[in-house]
C-alpha cells in the first residue's frame, strides 16, 4: 500500500485538479508534510506532462454493437489479429475483410474512411457517385458474412480505417468539396445510429 | 489525530450535563455538526448517544465525534470559495449548456466548446489517471483510442437507460460548489416534491434506520419515512442538517463496532465522504430528471466555464475509476451515476425487525462469494449488471448457493442486485474484522485451517448457512486478494462510487 494511503491514481487526479476540493486540500497537506509523497507527486507530474494530447473530434462510438464482429483475413500470407492486420503489407496491397452480415432490415451502403494526417476521417470510398456500393452488391462467404476488399493506402505506418454502413441512398451533395461532403454522415455516426467498425493496417515502405 | 485526556474535559462535561437532562454543553460541543441548528435533531443526537442498554457512550468517543463535526464542516466549506470568472469563456459555456440541454450538439458554437474545452478536460484527467495503472500495452492503447475517437459520442450524444448522460451528469456536478457544500447546493435546486422523494429514498435504506429511529423513536418505519419526506419537502435547509445527523449516527455505529480508536481523522473523513457521496449521487440523479431546473440553476451561476471544467474533471475521475474497476470495458455510454429509481414503498405495518431482505443472509452469502474468490464478479454484477464472463463458479453462487431469503424468480435476481447496490459497501465494511481474521490464518498447519476458518464463518453468518467441504486453504488467499481489492476501493473508489 502506498505511503499515506494515497494511490498513484489519486495523486494524478489531485495534480489534474479532479478531486473534490476537500480531498484535494487533504492531499495538499499530506504532500506538504511528507517529502517522500512530494517526490512521488513530482515524478507523477513529469509523467503527466509527457502524455500526448488525444483527439476530441466526433468519432465512432466505442463499444458499439459492431465492434468485435470483424472477421478479418488478409489476402496475402500471414496470420492476422482481430483488429491489427498483420505485418508486411505494402501500399496498394489488397486486403479482404469479412464482416458479419447486417441483420436489420434497413437497406445500407458501404462507406470506407481512413484517418488523415490531421486526425480527421477522410472518405476514400466512394469518391464518386458511381462508386456507391449497396450492401446487396457485396459478395458473401459461406457463412453469409460480407466480403469487403480494399487497398492499403500510401501512408506508411499504422493506418486506421473505418467502415460505415449508413442507410442508402445516403444524401450526398457531390458538388461540395470533399472535406465537407460527408459532414452529415459524421454527425449521424456520432449519434450511434450507424453500424460501423474500425480496424488498423500496418503498412511498411515498399 | 489522537484525542488527549486533556481534550476530554468538554466531552465529559457534556455527558454529565446530558445525564442530568441539560443539552446545552452538548450543543456547544457538537457545534460543527449542522444538526445543532434544529432542536429536534439535537434531541435525536442525545438519544443516539445512548447504547441499546441506555448507557451513554464514552467521553473519548464523544470527543472524536465533536472533532469529526468540525472537520466535516471544514470539508464542506472547501466547496465554497468562488471560482475564477472569465466573461468570454463563461459566455461560451452558457451558450454551450443551453444548446446541449436542447440536445443540439452539432451547431458550431456548442460543438466548438465541446471539442476545445469540455472533451480535452475529460480526456486529460482520464488519460492522466489511467497512466498510473499497470495495464497490458494493448489494453491501454485500445482504451486511449476509444477515449480519443469516442469522446464526443460518449460525453454528449450517447444514451444509456440506466445512467445519466455524461453531459447532464457533469451539469449536476457543476451545481455542487457553493455555500454549505454540495448537499445544501443541490437541496436548494430540488423542488419540494423532489426533496420529498429523496426523503423516501433515504428512509428505504437500512443504514438510515438508526438515524430515523433516533429522530422519531415512537414511529414505525413507514411513519418515519412519511415524516422525513414531509420535513424535507417543507424545508430545503433540512436536508444537510438531517444528513449531518446521519453522519453522526454512522460514526457512532462505527465506534460501537470497532471502538473509538477506529475514529482516526482519516477514517472520520472517509466515512463522512462515503456516506455523503452516495447522498450526492442520489440527489444529482433526482435533479437530472428535471433538466430544465438544472439548466436554469446553471445559468444563474457565476464562473460557469470554471465550474464546467471543475465538474468535468471530477466526472472524469469518477469515470476512469469505474472503468478501471470494470476492466476498461468502455461501454458506449459511461455509467457513472445511475438514474434515480423510486424505492418500493415500505409495507403497511413494517417494523425495524423485518427488512425486505435478510441482510444477515446476504452477509453470509457474500462471505461464500469471497470464499470462492469471486468478489470481483460480485462487484461487477452489482454495479455493472454483468460479470463480463461466463464463470461457472459465479453462476453456481448466484443460482444454487443463494440462501432462502435471497431467492427470487428469474436468473437476474433484480431484488438482490438492487439491495446490494445500496448495501454492498457497508456490508463489506462490516465484514472487515472477519476478513482480517480470515486473511491472517496461519497456513503452516493446513489441516487446522478448515476448522478455524469454519468456526469464524459460522460465528458471522446466520445459522443454517452451508459452507464448502473443501478449499479452505485456498480461501485464505482469496480473502487476501479480496482485502487488497477492498483497500483499493475504499481508499480510492468509495468516495466517488455512486449508488442509486
Amino acid at each position: 500500500m502506498p505511503e499515506n494511503g494515497i494511490s498513484e491514481f489519486e495523486l494524478s487526479a489531485w495534480l489534474l485538479g479532479a478531486l473534490d476540493p476537500d480531498r484535494a486540500e487533504e492531499l495538499a497537506q499530506a504532500v506538504a508534510r511528507s517529502p517522500a509523497l512530494a517526490e512521488r507527486a513530482r515524478a507523477r507530474q513529469r509523467v503527466l506532462e509527457r502524455l500526448p494530447t488525444l483527439r476530441a473530434r466526433p468519432m465512432p462510438i466505442p463499444g458499439s454493437d459492431w465492434r468485435g464482429q470483424l472477421v478479418a483475413r488478409r489476402v496475402h500470407a500471414g496470420n492476422l489479429g482481430e483488429d491489427a492486420l498483420g505485418e508486411g503489407l505494402r501500399p496498394g496491397d489488397r486486403v479482404e475483410l469479412r464482416v458479419n452480415a447486417l441483420t436489420d432490415p434497413i437497406r445500407r451502403e458501404l462507406v470506407a474512411m481512413t484517418r488523415d494526417a490531421e486526425g480527421r476521417w477522410d472518405v476514400v470510398w466512394p469518391e464518386h457517385a458511381d462508386e456507391r456500393t449497396p450492401v446487396e452488391a457485396l459478395e458473401r462467404d459461406a457463412d453469409g458474412a460480407l466480403k469487403v476488399s480494399l487497398s492499403a493506402s500510401p501512408t506508411i505506418g499504422t493506418q486506421r480505417w473505418l467502415l460505415v454502413f449508413p442507410e442508402t441512398p445516403w444524401p450526398v451533395d457531390w458538388s461540395l468539396p470533399r472535406a465537407i461532403r460527408w459532414e452529415q454522415l459524421m454527425a449521424r455516426i456520432s449519434t450511434g445510429a450507424v453500424p460501423l467498425f474500425t480496424f488498423e493496417l500496418e503498412v511498411s515502405a515498399p | 489525530m489522537e484525542t488527549s485526556s486533556h481534550d476530554l474535559g468538554p466531552a465529559s462535561a457534556a455527558l454529565g450535563a446530558l445525564a442530568a437532562g441539560d443539552l446545552g454543553p452538548l450543543v456547544t460541543l457538537l457545534s460543527g455538526w449542522r444538526l445543532v441548528e434544529d432542536p429536534r435533531l439535537v434531541e435525536a443526537a442525545a438519544r443516539r448517544l445512548r447504547g441499546r442498554d441506555g448507557a451513554l457512550l464514552s467521553a473519548r468517543t464523544l470527543a472524536r465525534l465533536a472533532v469529526a463535526g468540525a472537520r466535516w464542516r471544514e470539508a464542506e466549506a472547501s466547496f465554497e470559495p468562488p471560482l475564477t470568472t472569465d466573461a468570454a469563456l463563461d459566455g461560451q459555456a452558457a451558450l454551450a449548456w443551453t444548446a446541449w440541454f436542447a440536445e443540439d450538439f452539432y451547431s458550431a458554437q456548442p460543438y466548438d466548446y465541446a471539442v476545445n474545452q469540455l472533451i480535452p478536460r475529460v480526456q486529460a484527467v482520464f488519460q492522466g489517471v489511467l497512466s498510473a495503472a499497470e495495464l497490458p500495452p494493448k489494453a491501454r492503447r485500445d482504451t486511449l483510442i476509444e477515449l480519443g475517437e469516442g469522446a464526443f459520442a460518449t460525453l454528449l450524444t450517447a444514451r444509456d437507460e440506466g445512467s445519466l448522460p455524461a453531459w447532464l451528469d457533469i451539469a449536476t456536478r457543476a451545481l455542487e460548489r457553493g455555500p454549505g457544500g454540495p448537499l445544501r447546493c443541490l437541496s436548494l435546486v430540488l423542488s419540494p416534491q423532489e426533496r420529498a422523494s429523496a426523503g423516501l429514498c433515504f428512509a428505504s435504506r437500512r443504514l438510515w434506520t438508526p438515524t430515523l429511529a433516533a429522530i422519531w423513536p415512537d414511529d414505525a418505519p413507514r411513519g418515519r419515512a412519511a415524516r422525513l419526506s414531509a420535513w424535507l419537502r417543507d424545508d430545503p435547509e433540512a436536508l444537510p442538517r438531517i444528513t449531518h445527523m446521519h453522519l453522526l449516527s454512522r460514526l457512532i455505529e462505527r465506534a460501537a463496532h470497532a471502538g473509538p480508536e477506529a475514529l482516526g481523522d482519516a477514517e472520520l473523513r472517509a466515512i463522512c465522504r462515503q456516506n455523503v457521496a452516495r447522498a450526492r449521487a442520489r440527489l444529482r440523479a433526482t435533479l437530472a430528471a428535471r433538466p430544465e431546473a438544472v439548466l436554469s440553476a446553471l445559468l444563474g451561476l457565476d464562473a460557469l466555464h470554471a465550474r464546467t471544467q471543475d465538474a468535468a474533471g471530477r466526472y472524469a475521475y469518477a469515470w476512469v475509476n469505474r472503468e478501471l474497476t470494470f476492466g476498461l470495458s468502455m461501454g458506449h455510454a459511461p455509467r457513472v451515476t445511475p438514474r434515480c429509481v423510486a424505492p418500493d414503498p415500505l409495507p403497511e405495518g413494517a417494523t425495524d425487525a423485518d427488512p425486505a431482505m435478510s441482510i444477515d443472509e446476504a452477509k453470509g452469502w457474500v462471505l461464500l462469494v469471497i470464499f470462492r474468490g469471486r468478489l470481483g464478479h460480485l462487484w461487477r454484477w452489482v454495479y455493472d449488471g454483468s460479470t463480463g464472463d461466463r464463470d461457472s463458479v459465479w453462476g453456481a453462487l448466484l443460482k444454487s448457493k443463494l440462501p432462502p431469503s435471497l431467492r427470487e424468480p428469474g436468473l437476474h435476481r433484480p431484488r438482490l442486485r438492487q439491495t446490494l447496490r445500496a448495501e454492498l459497501p457497508e456490508l463489506l465494511w462490516e465484514l472487515e474484522p472477519v476478513l482480517n481474521s480470515w486473511a491472517n490464518q496461519d497456513l503452516s498447519e493446513p489441516r487446522r485451517v478448515k476448522a478455524r476458518v469454519l468456526k469464524l464463518l459460522q460465528s458471522t453468518a446466520p445459522i443454517g448457512q452451508r459452507w464448502p467441504a473443501r478449499g479452505y486453504v485456498e480461501s485464505v488467499q482469496h480473502v487476501i486478494d479480496a482485502r487488497r481489492q477492498l483497500q483499493r476501493w475504499s481508499r480510492h473508489l468509495a468516495p466517488v462510487l455512486s449508488s442509486p
